[in-house]
């Protein structure tokens, strides 16, 4: 177990710089996870973690010591990929005790620490089976009791539950989360998958264009996003955007007739009235019955117990996700909490306070 | 228009092509049909016009190719033993040096960046793409002053010179289709990048070595133009001795026909052997995503 410490660590590739300037600090035990779409630089962080691709400038520090120039096999870290790395040739428990035989465990430990991870993994009954003769999901089970039975500094995950099922996503997802905190590891997981990020990570580390955009606790980078990237990115469906319109007396949003007076808004808005873009998430539209409303409805969705709809601004299309039973809901009117505001040009929010949920 | 006279179309359609699937296997194997048959028939049947069907098998002509029977020391034995024995050793050396380099070099240019990777690739292929003819000449002169003509080891230098580079491409193709994970994997975990391409990466592509061995193998065995320059006694191997065959008694055709045989045989064990890794290696070592 031990704490990183990345300290203005950068990594290029040629002229590329796939990781510019970042700097993070992952506690003993935390289940971190970076966050971001692809090509962000997410990856090109773990693997210098891991000590697969090594840094530009910057230092990497596992409890202080710095480990720049010490190999992958001295870090003492654990990886598991995206694509499933087992060893075809291998039984599933020659391919687990893998990274033991290179140190050379004495073989009363190997068989100790192997009856130990297949009762946390459950794989008694596949041990002498060979990978193929595994589901992907299964597999990758596999994989992480190879990662786990090493009892490493810390795990690196880079997408690991990607190219498995979705059925069996959702329950290797709950397993894992309650596997790490069962063991303790210091865990680092990278994913594109904010909802994978939002139920495993003690803090999600969400990056862009190879630099940290937010680090914070799910929640708080939910309810407090600190760019209009961060609002988006978090958050299924996405957040809408609608153009903050300064007017006298308060905002006009969007192309609509729709004022927002300066009594409805928070102090930080009205102070200092500019361009802003306003940030709401579906799940704050609220349906409302009537003809003739200023932000119609245009399309309904039934989603089982909930309402999936779209609405319009002037001549733009947004969605909301509501659970009302009205059978014709006339338009829409937000949630006054729900309400995210952001700098037009910068993309930065306003410090309004946390929005409830 | 009336299904009957579509099924006549059909049927007729069908017919014409069976015709010409006929006209080309005869055409295709007419020739080694004919070869196969000459090789067993003495001189008389040979030349007997219209061509003998039923005959004696003469098997003298296998005897002196393999060098076995009275006919290896008979005034008529020109020597073919000493070149299949030439072509075997020559081929089987030179195609285990270029597919041993060329399985190291693929790993280096599929794993790793380096200055001019992308020339050094270019270059190996165009060892490939030389015709050889061109510089038939200079290799003759070359090889007299390094005392390599007629030597077995100069057709060695040769047959590796001229497949190591095929070798490095289908091999490189193979590696590619290995995930890099295979060894990053086993590197995080403590061994080293040489034991995971021993022990894991090449046990994976065991199938691409042998399909690229047995291509080396059949340019080396079927080589012609380099070793009938560079040989004159000595180092002759099959290929040219067969086309520069006579013996104290004219030309001796059952022999030559043997001979002939002897030379296809290797080519149809090879292609038997690998059929199941030839479609494999084609589809997805060498032109799999890379």
């Amino acid at each position: 177990m031990a704490r990183i410490d990345l300290k203005n660590l950068s990594i290029h590739f040629g002229g590329f710089k796939a990781v510019d300037d970042v700097s993070l600090t992952v506690n003993d035990g935390e289940f971190a996870v970076y966050l971001g779409p692809s090509g962000c630089g997410k990856t090109t962080t773990l693997r210098a973690i891991a000590g697969l691709v090594s840094a530009t400038s910057g230092d990497i520090l596992f409890d202080g010591k710095r480990v720049n120039d010490l190999r992958p096999s001295e870090r003492n870290i654990a990886m598991v990929f995206q694509f499933v790395s087992l060893y075809p040739h291998l039984s599933i428990a020659e391919n687990i005790i893998f990274p033991l035989k290179a140190r050379g465990v004495a073989k009363a430990d190997i068989a100790r620490k192997l009856d130990w991870v297949t009762g946390i993994f459950k794989l008694g009954d596949d041990l002498r089976r060979y990978p193929s003769a595994l589901p992907p999901g299964a597999r990758q089970k596999v994989a992480l009791a190879r990662a786990v039975i090493r009892e490493p500094a810390a795990l690196l995950l880079d997408e690991p539950l990607s190219a498995i099922d979705e059925q069996f996503r959702e329950e290797m997802r709950w397993e894992l989360g309650h596997l790490q905190r069962e063991l303790g590891v210091t865990t680092i997981y990278v994913t594109h998958d904010q909802r994978e990020a939002m139920s495993l990570a003690d803090r999600i580390v969400l990056m862009n264009h190879s630099k940290i955009v937010q680090v914070a606790k799910p929640d708080t980078i939910f309810f407090q996003p600190s760019s209009v990237f961060a609002g988006q990115f978090i958050g299924s469906p996405s957040m809408n955007l609608i153009d903050l319109v300064p007017v006298s007396g308060g905002f006009r949003l969007g192309a609509s007739e729709v004022v927002l007076t300066h009594a409805e808004l928070p102090e930080a808005v009205i102070r200092n009235p500019r361009a802003l873009k306003l940030g709401v998430r579906p799940r704050d539209v609220r349906l409302v019955s009537g003809a003739g409303h200023p932000l119609p409805v245009v399309d309904v969705f039934s989603v089982g117990r909930e309402k999936y709809f779209a609405f319009r601004i002037g001549d733009t299309i947004h969605q909301g996700f509501d659970t009302l039973t009205d059978s014709t809901p006339g338009g829409v009117v937000f949630a006054p909490d729900g309400l995210m505001f952001f700098d037009a040009e910068t993309g930065m929010r306003l410090e309004t306070g946390r929005i409830a949920a | 228009m009336s299904a009957a006279r579509n099924k006549a179309i059909d049927h007729l359609g069908r017919w014409l092509l069976l015709g010409l699937l006929l006209i080309y296997t005869v055409y295709n194997l007419g020739p080694i049909l004919w070869l196969m048959i000459s090789s067993l028939k003495g001189r008389a049947d040979l030349f007997a016009m219209p061509p003998t069907w039923i005959f004696t098998p003469d098997l003298t002509g296998y005897q002196s190719v393999f060098g076995v029977g009275a006919a290896r020391e008979s005034a008529s034995s020109f020597g073919v033993f000493d070149s299949l024995v030439n072509s075997v050793i020559v081929s089987s050396v030179g195609t285990t040096l270029a597919v041993l380099l060329g399985t190291l070099a693929g790993y280096v240019c599929s794993r790793f960046d380096f200055r001019g990777k992308g020339d050094f690739l270019f270059f190996v292929l165009s060892t490939r793409m030389l015709p050889p003819v061109a510089v038939l000449v200079f290799y003759h002169i070359m090889f007299a002053k390094l005392g390599l003509a007629d030597t077995r080891t100069g057709l060695v230098l040769i047959s590796v010179f001229a497949n190591v580079g095929l070798a490095t491409w289908i091999m490189k193709g193979f590696f590619d289709s290995v995930p890099r994970e295979v060894e990053q994997i086993a590197i995080v975990s403590g061994y080293s990048r040489l034991y995971a391409f021993r022990h894991l990466v090449l046990p994976m592509v065991k199938g691409g070595i042998a399909a690229t061995a047995g291509f080396c193998f059949i340019f080396a065995w079927n080589e012609f133009a380099f070793s009938s320059i560079l040989t004159t006694t000595q180092a002759k191997t099959l290929p040219v001795k067969i086309s520069t065959a006579s013996g104290a008694t004219g030309i001796e055709w059952t022999q030559i026909c043997a001979a002939g045989v002897v030379l296809i045989i290797p080519v149809l064990i090879f292609f038997y052997l690998i059929r199941k890794h030839l479609l494999m290696g084609m589809t997805f070592g060498v032109l799999g995503r890379s």
